[in-house]
């Protein structure tokens, strides 16, 4: 049985070494055009310091051949232990907010202090990416580290982190083209510091991976049965998390943020062999850093008649089809859904007043509550009359959004059994994204239509990708969370290199991205607010599905219903509103995901009433989310899905931590 | 009424400023043939180009980001921060009651709203192109004829070419010296401005040479390593408002010594100029460059 698993696959295996022969010949017909043979030896050891083609050997060509090398390397260990230690295929060294943490902290810097940002951008870089990671260590604590509340915990991280870049990019405008280079992975060099600083961690890191790879290889036995091997399991799951925390954040610091290396790597080492945990991490390492080398010697010859393209962005764009692939080869493992046990609602109508007396509130403060140059001040009744074309229509954008998200989450969330499911976390609203970015960038021309049918289908092929998926596991609820944090990130690397274009339009995109009500017209609000109406008029007749699919496929089919038509039919309406909603407010925010729990905690358990008391909420948190974006910053404009998020992503946290008890 | 003599206020601080352009205080609110006063600019180019008109804008986007980018023309502290480059506050921009509002199309999608406020006059003061200077002119004549300022926006786009022709005159001696215009990114890389951008369009009014023509749009983004491959080339490196003192730093490099516009001491470090600030950034541009190549270049 061993012997049959541990032989060598040759497929894979002898890919990457041709990619690896190729990458070579590749760098030496560089240089050979650059420096005669025979200087090459001289050149290495004591290039002449006057001539710009020996320092340029030295200084440049070199240290960029092994930079790709290492940080291919350590990606690749990096990747490996995470997805051993989280226990899932589908982890990379990004999962744990490592990168979005080191984004952050270069756009603060780069907004509030340029000329520190400038001089120590390794430095902030580090620092971002642990404190990131510090975060998510803190709120996976009370869970013992699980795998799946360290995820859900970077996550969150990487949402909200993200969410801060956006608002910080959007008040540096301009400014933002050394960042987006940054967040692309350049792996130019021109002196030894990036290598001279990352090789000693990459020791570090193979010798630190070295002496936890046999503990490590319990890990992938369950808890009980690696506690009955006396291990203790958390202090080794701490080590290594930190271990490749440590990895993960050195590299970006060095290189910027390359994706998918670290993703694939562990990934080709098990398709081509591999099977024990030190074989893989010794074969990851080895084929990250082939990865990395290879991608940047053919995007250095493709520099000789175009553009170039950074590593990171290119190994993201070529890597999220590739992921795709992947997932549909995943090994299917069921753990049962529990069942949900929260207590019912006896006043159902009582509560709702409460909630839409509240809501109304909410409206009337919004509407009439605001700075100007002349301070604070509620707007007298005459006064609101002229304040109430610019309040009103992204008040009422907003709230549709709102309604929409919490419809799309709460269907999502029955059809689940997932309460942290949403149109957010499994990767649809990212989808819609795609869709509507792909059209600004292609499409000469558009129409709000036309935006609203690539969003829709952006929207529908995310979600059947990851319904698909899951159907393959019985919509295991971690698994369907697994998919869309995997879809999530493919997309999110496509986004960053259509937004490393540097075209002109991406500014405005940005802003979409952001999620902003900004210059919603009054007709926009109008057909905003009709789609929602819609939406909350369909939506009673799937009442019905919505209380028996989550009772589980088997009593469902027993009590009458068509598990597929129904199951497809509230997919799309899923999908459709959810598509909807992120047009109007951006795919960023936590709004489907809260809504639908808000909603829940207040006892509504029936889907009818589950589904009207999370609209409202949702419409709530989004009128909020709209004011405090506008008011906050004065003059300065939040956008709405931003606040949402900062909002969402603490009570996100607060949720996982009410699930320990 | 209030208004007005904020307008008068206005229309004489603009006067002052521009230094003796007979500019006509409007007392009431004149058909759109007649000058305009109060003006909202939603981009910095056009702030900087209204500005040098001798006509001082109510309201702009961050103006703090406007002093480090654009730098010259100074705008007034009475200029009111109508919120970000993207975003400008209606409310605000009702309140402050402009005649006229002025943007770019990158603010297409806000124009619904904006019109509420005041008639909306877009223009493009910045697009790569051979022609670019000539687009900035044209908009700029464009401009100064909708707020009624027809003569001195012929005053302004003479006084550029001015400037530029002085320029062309104390540089004809290095015509045929190929110019590198970039500005650091980072440590690592910068962008190096093509024929298509505001500068290349400087360096071809004033007869220099570009140093690389191959480059479509306004820049591309390259690794420092390839600036050394530029043999003959005198750099023009733009201080970056978001990396400064990046450009002093980059000297700190090995390779960057090797570079022959280093060692040959053909490195000039210029100020910020904004490559979309219209005429009044190409005078800048131009300014910056007299002065410097009219010197010895910068120490390796």
């Amino acid at each position: 049985m061993i012997s049959t698993q541990d032989r060598l696959r040759p497929g894979p295996a002898i890919i990457v070494a041709v990619l690896f022969a190729a990458a070579i010949v590749s760098a030496a017909a560089r240089i050979s055009g650059l420096l005669p043979f025979q200087d090459w030896w001289q050149v290495l050891a004591s290039p002449d310091l006057n001539s710009y083609t020996q320092v340029l050997v030295h200084d440049s060509v070199l240290p960029r051949f092994v930079i790709a090398l290492v940080a291919g390397g350590v990606l690749g260990l990096s990747g490996v232990i995470f997805q051993q230690v989280l226990r899932t295929p589908l982890a990379d060294p990004s999962t744990l907010g490592v990168s979005a943490g080191a984004y952050l902290a270069l756009a603060v810097a780069g907004l509030w202090a340029p000329a520190l940002a400038s001089s120590a951008r390794e430095l902030i870089a580090l620092a971002g990416g642990l404190s990131a990671f510090a975060l998510v260590f803190l709120i996976a604590w009370p869970h013992r580290l699980a795998p799946i509340s360290l995820i859900l915990a970077g996550l969150v991280i990487t949402f909200v982190c993200g969410a801060i870049s956006a608002a910080v990019s959007l008040s540096y405008s301009m400014g933002m083209s050394g960042l987006f280079v940054w967040a692309s992975g350049s792996l130019t060099q021109n002196d030894w510091s990036a290598v001279s600083r990352l090789a000693p961690c990459a020791v570090a890191g193979v010798l630190g991976a070295a002496l936890l790879a046999r503990p490590l290889n319990l890990l992938s036995l369950n808890d009980e049965g690696a506690r009955s091997l006396g291990l203790s399991l958390s202090s080794v799951r701490l080590l290594s998390i930190v271990l490749a925390v440590m990895l993960a954040a050195f590299t970006v610091s060095a290189v910027g943020v390359i994706g998918f290396v670290g993703f694939a790597a562990p990934f080709i080492a098990r398709a081509s062999g591999a099977r024990r945990l030190p074989q893989r991490m010794i074969a990851s390492t080895i084929i990250g850093a082939i990865l990395l080398l290879a991608a940047d010697e053919a995007l250095q010859q493709a520099a000789n008649f175009m553009r170039e393209i950074p590593a990171g962005a290119a190994t993201g764009l070529f890597g999220a089809p590739l992921i795709a692939i992947f997932l549909g080869r995943l090994r299917i493992v069921e753990t049962p859904a529990p069942p949900p046990t929260e207590r019912r609602n006896q006043r159902p109508l009582l509560y709702l007043a409460l909630t839409a007396a509240l809501l109304a509130l909410l409206i009337w403060i919004s509407l009439s509550l605001g700075p100007s140059l002349s301070g604070w001040s509620f707007a007298s009744p005459a006064k609101m009359q002229s304040l109430l074309v610019w309040r009103l229509p992204r008040l009422a954008a907003a709230a549709a959004a709102g309604i929409l998200f919490a419809l799309s989450g709460t269907i999502i969330q029955r059809m689940t059994g997932n309460p942290m499911a949403s149109p957010e976390v499994i990767g649809v609203s990212t989808g819609a994204a795609v869709g509507i970015l792909l059209l600004v960038l292609l499409a000469p021309a558009f129409t709000p239509l036309t935006q609203l049918g690539a969003a829709a289908a952006g929207a529908v092929v995310s979600l059947i990708t990851v319904l698909l998926m899951a159907r393959r596991s019985r919509y295991n609820p971690d698994h369907v969370l697994l998919f869309g944090i995997a879809i999530n990130t493919a997309f999110a690397a496509l986004i960053a290199v259509l937004l490393g274009t540097g075209l002109p339009k991406v500014y405005g995109v940005l802003q979409w991205m952001a999620g902003s009500t900004y210059s919603t017209t009054p007709m926009q609000a109008e057909i905003a607010v009709t789609v929602a109406i819609i939406a909350l008029l369909i939506a009673p007749f799937f009442s019905r599905w919505l209380d028996l699919l989550p009772l589980g496929a088997p009593s469902s089919k027993a009590l009458g219903l068509n598990i597929s038509v129904s199951r497809t039919a509230l997919l799309l309406l899923s999908a459709i509103t959810a598509a909807a909603a992120t047009l109007l407010i951006g795919p960023l925010s936590f709004v489907g995901l809260m809504a639908p729990h808000i909603a829940r905690t207040l006892g509504f358990q029936r889907a009818l009433a589950h589904m009207i008391a999370a609209a409202m909420a949702g419409a709530a948190l989004t009128i909020l989310a709209d004011f405090i974006g506008r008011v906050a910053l004065f003059p300065n404009q939040l956008p709405v899905g931003i606040v949402a998020t900062l909002i969402g992503g603490p009570y996100f946290l607060w949720l996982m931590r009410k699930q320990v008890h | 009424m209030a208004g007005i003599s904020r307008r008068a206020l206005l229309a004489g601080i603009a006067a002052s400023w521009a230094g003796g352009f007979p500019l006509k205080a409007a007392a009431l609110p004149g058909p759109s043939a007649g000058p305009v006063s109060r003006i909202a600019a939603l981009d910095w180019g056009i702030a900087a180009t209204l500005v040098s008109l001798g006509v001082v804008p109510v309201g702009v986007p961050a103006p703090a980001w406007y002093a480090r980018y654009v730098v010259d023309p100074v705008l007034p502290d009475s200029v009111v921060d109508v919120g970000l480059l993207f975003t400008p506050n209606f409310e605000l921009l009702q309140a402050l009651a402009p005649q006229l509002i002025v943007a770019t199309p990158m603010l297409q999608q806000a124009a619904p709203m904006l019109q509420r406020i005041a008639p909306v006059y877009g223009t493009t003061l910045f697009q790569p192109a051979p022609d670019v200077l000539e687009i900035a002119e044209k908009a700029t004549l464009g401009l100064a004829d909708r707020i009624g300022a027809a003569d001195a926006g012929k005053r302004l786009v003479d006084a550029t070419r001015g400037e530029l022709a002085a320029t062309t005159e104390r540089l004809s001696g290095q015509a045929s010296i190929p110019l590198l215009v970039a500005s650091p990114l980072d440590n690592r890389h910068v962008s190096l401005f093509g024929p298509d951008s505001l500068y290349g369009g400087v360096l071809r009014r004033c007869g220099l040479t570009n140093a690389d023509t191959t480059i479509r749009g306004e820049f591309n983004i390259v690794g420092l390593e390839k600036l050394g491959a530029y043999g003959d080339a005198t750099m023009i490196l733009l201080d970056s408002p978001v990396m400064p003192g990046m450009a002093a730093r980059l000297t700190e490099n090995r390779l960057w010594r090797t570079f022959p516009f280093v060692r040959e001491r053909r490195l000039h470090l210029l100020p910020a100029v904004l490559g979309s600030g219209g005429l009044p950034s190409a005078m800048r541009f131009s300014r910056l460059l007299t002065s410097a190549l009219g010197e010895k270049g910068d120490a390796p």
